[in-house]
């Protein structure tokens, strides 16, 4: 965390507390989450967004280009909306002429789409089958949306993947990282999907004015203002924090110092206890009663963070304890935003082991992460009973039995515990002194352990205290980890290897200028 | 529109071929890394991985890594060392180089050992040498230089090669925004990598 200043922190939790996969997938969105972040730049920024192209007919297809300034740079939407499908770029600047000929042709086409280095990224997005023919037929009628449909279905338009940083064709993050607007993780993602919201309720609109002619109405604020844009979220997302140590770390200490920071005031302003306690009062979960009461007595004189914090670990369940970090971080904007530019990291990528490292020591480092997982008995079927592979041309990974799947030569490298488990068995097989280069000679299959452990030796946070092939995973927490850190809320999260959720629910909804088409 | 590849494209192309080639993802990860770093600077790192993989299938030659790290002169048991993981050891040996260098007999593809000889010039902090018969090259600690060495090394199948720190320590070449592969390396890297994909139907049975 250099970089991120004064005040310091009091005592951060311990990483074997944090990284419990049930505590991570009890995170809630907070103020430091990827969606906040984007949504105050965009306030900050104070620009609006104009409609320089929109082409559609009664149905709802055509085209259009969606322009936004952000200070030193424009971006702008490029949607192509066909079927029940919408496909969307994200493109640097303006588009030309040839420009929007090539992304109408391939907006229009298969998913995945395959763009150029001059898009950010691109998805394709899908009408909610219920709430949109509802809202068309409403504005068309002059009316308004039914309020418990808006409510139920969240989102006008839902997507499967947003696909950026390189695929798909879309430019490298490497080429955009360093720009201040794109510096946090995702936000070329997020503006992408923020336009896409003011789209969606541009073409219903233009769809019931086709239907309604006169008598057709506009969305009103309320209802534009509710609907977010929803996501389905896959395995490739729970296997994220999994393939980025480092960046995850980041986050997760962006997330602690914040948290060490609350706890390390002395006082409590009474608008920020009121504050907080009206957020969790508007959340629903188990102990909420018992977090209100408490905090009905009023803060306690001294570190009253710290005073509620410490008792919540103690009185509460873990859920309760998430929800209460999150909320405790909202009034506390000036003291942490600033810990939101610490959430990036190339080390995923760049990170070298040091082959000089003595053996003993890496042996030292993967006890202490791991040092619970030492003790099992990995003989036991139900220890390795899960593999991760790809299929097919599926952009998610799959989870299943080891038994009668694909098999090994299909397996993803996932399996982290237990890959570590297994490499400190072979270490100890050498003298403590010996160089670890010279094991990874001979062993070259423990590498990424080996890489992993040294990983951790500096980035507290980097890993998950969960055997990610055990018979009992349950692989949505890592999706929920991943939302809670993108600020999605959860909509629906039924099944163990999906969920569904929603982002910009409830942010400002703003009217585009139009210019000209 | 297929002309040209992300980075990010042409680094999973490579690990997955890499892993479709046999290699354990350990060592597919370096050969990604390291197709991606070539072709940053401009080189066809997908048509040095596709050469490879092509000679490490014919050899299947479990020996192709040096016996020990701390030699001054590393051996494969059968006389020729992969690039990626004699390279891997490089990088791993930095800390530990010699002054006067490492020799290396044999290398395969050599090319494919710049971006490892670059990682240890970064973490050395100061220039490294990389010497051939026919050829010299020094490398800064900032990144591949673009220099007629590199193209030079591009066509060398295979050779010995010696790496010491110091030197004059070229300055590193602006780097490229997209990989160019060339269309028959793309197609042999494409075949390999589609071997680390389950057959569908096949993760069911386990569902």
């Amino acid at each position: 965390m250099s970089g991120a200043g004064p005040p310091p922190a009091r005592g951060l939790r311990p990483p074997a507390q944090v990284m419990q996969l049930a505590r991570l997938g009890d995170m809630r969105p907070c103020r430091l989450s990827f969606v906040p972040q984007l949504l105050r730049r965009l306030s900050l920024s104070g620009r609006g967004v104009e409609r320089v192209l929109f082409a559609c007919d009664a149905e709802g297809h055509g085209r259009a280009v969606y322009v936004i300034d952000l200070g030193t740079r424009r971006y702008a939407l490029v949607a192509v909306s066909a079927g029940d499908g919408i496909g969307v770029a994200l493109h640097e600047g303006v588009p030309g002429a040839a420009a929007l000929a090539r992304l109408s042709g391939c907006l229009g086409g298969p998913w995945p789409f395959r763009v150029s280095e001059t898009e950010l990224c691109v998805a394709r997005l899908e009408r909610d089958a219920i709430l949109w023919p509802h809202v068309v037929a409403a504005l068309a009628q002059g009316a308004q949306p039914r309020p418990e449909l808006v409510a139920q279905a969240g989102a006008l338009v839902w997507t499967g993947a947003v696909l950026a940083a390189g695929k798909a064709g879309t430019t490298d993050r490497d080429l955009i990282a360093d720009r201040a607007e794109l510096h946090a993780p995702y936000q070329a993602e997020l503006l992408m999907l923020w336009l896409a919201r003011l789209l969606a309720r541009d073409l219903c609109e233009a769809m019931a004015a086709a239907r309604g002619g006169a008598g057709a109405v506009a969305l009103a604020q309320g209802p534009a203002q509710a609907l977010g844009v929803g996501l389905w979220a896959g395995l490739g997302m729970a296997a994220f924090p999994v393939n980025h140590p480092c960046l995850f770390n980041t986050w997760m200490m962006a997330r602690e110092e914040a948290l060490g920071r609350v706890r390390a005031l002395d006082q409590a302003q009474g608008p920020a206890w009121r504050e907080v306690a009206e957020r969790i009062a508007a959340t629903e979960f188990e102990g909420r009663a018992a977090l209100l009461a408490r905090m009905e007595a009023g803060p306690a004189a001294r570190a009253p963070w710290a005073d509620l914090a410490a008792w919540a670990a103690q009185a509460l369940p873990v859920a309760a304890q998430e929800v209460l970090a999150s909320a405790m971080l909202e009034p506390h904007g000036a003291l942490i935003d600033g810990l939101g530019h610490c959430m990036s990291d190339t080390l995923d990528r760049d990170f070298r082991i040091d082959g000089a490292l003595p053996v003993g020591r890496v042996r030292a480092l993967i006890a202490g992460v791991h040092g619970w997982a030492l003790e099992r008995d990995w003989s036991e079927v139900s220890m390795t009973a899960l593999a991760w592979s790809m299929t097919g041309d599926e952009q998610d990974p799959r989870l299943g039995a080891r038994k009668g799947g694909p098999g090994a030569p299909f397996e993803l490298p996932l399996a982290v515990v237990h890959d570590a488990v297994r490499a400190w068995r072979v270490l100890g097989r050498y003298p403590d002194e010996t160089p670890v280069a010279q094991v990874l000679l001979d062993h070259p299959d423990h590498r990424r352990a080996i890489r992993r452990a040294q990983i951790a030796g500096f980035a507290p946070y980097a890993e998950i205290r969960e055997n990610l092939i055990d018979a009992d995973l349950r692989p949505e927490l890592l999706i929920r980890a991943m939302l809670a850190f993108l600020g999605a809320e959860v909509w629906t999260g039924g099944q163990a290897d999906r969920v569904a959720a929603r982002v910009f629910g409830g942010a400002p909804c703003p009217v585009a200028e139009r210019i000209g088409g | 529109m297929t002309d040209s590849l992300s980075f990010g494209e042409i680094e999973a192309l490579a690990r997955r071929a890499a892993r479709g080639a046999g290699l354990p993802w350990d060592l597919a990860d370096e050969a990604g890394r390291a197709v991606r770093i070539l072709c940053a600077a401009g080189l066809d790192g997908a048509a040095a991985l596709a050469g490879l993989l092509a000679e490490i299938r014919v050899r299947r030659d479990p020996g192709l890594a040096p016996v020990r790290a701390l030699d001054r002169v590393w051996r494969g048991a059968g006389g020729a060392l992969c690039p990626i993981r004699t390279g891997a050891s490089l990088s791993d040996m930095a800390r530990l180089m010699p002054a006067d260098g490492v020799g290396m007999e044999g290398v395969l593809v050599p090319v494919l050992i710049l971006p490892f000889a670059a990682d240890v010039a970064r973490m050395l902090e100061g220039p490294v040498t990389l010497s051939w018969r026919g050829g010299i090259l020094s490398l800064g600690p900032e990144g591949l230089p673009h220099a007629e060495g590199m193209d030079k090394m591009m066509r060398v199948h295979q050779t010995g090669l010696h790496l010491h720190p110091g030197g004059p320590g070229l300055p590193a070449a602006k780097a490229q925004t997209r990989a160019r592969p060339e269309p028959r390396a793309l197609a042999a890297l494409e075949a390999l990598a589609r071997r680390t994909r389950a057959p569908v139907g096949a993760a069911d049975a386990g569902d």
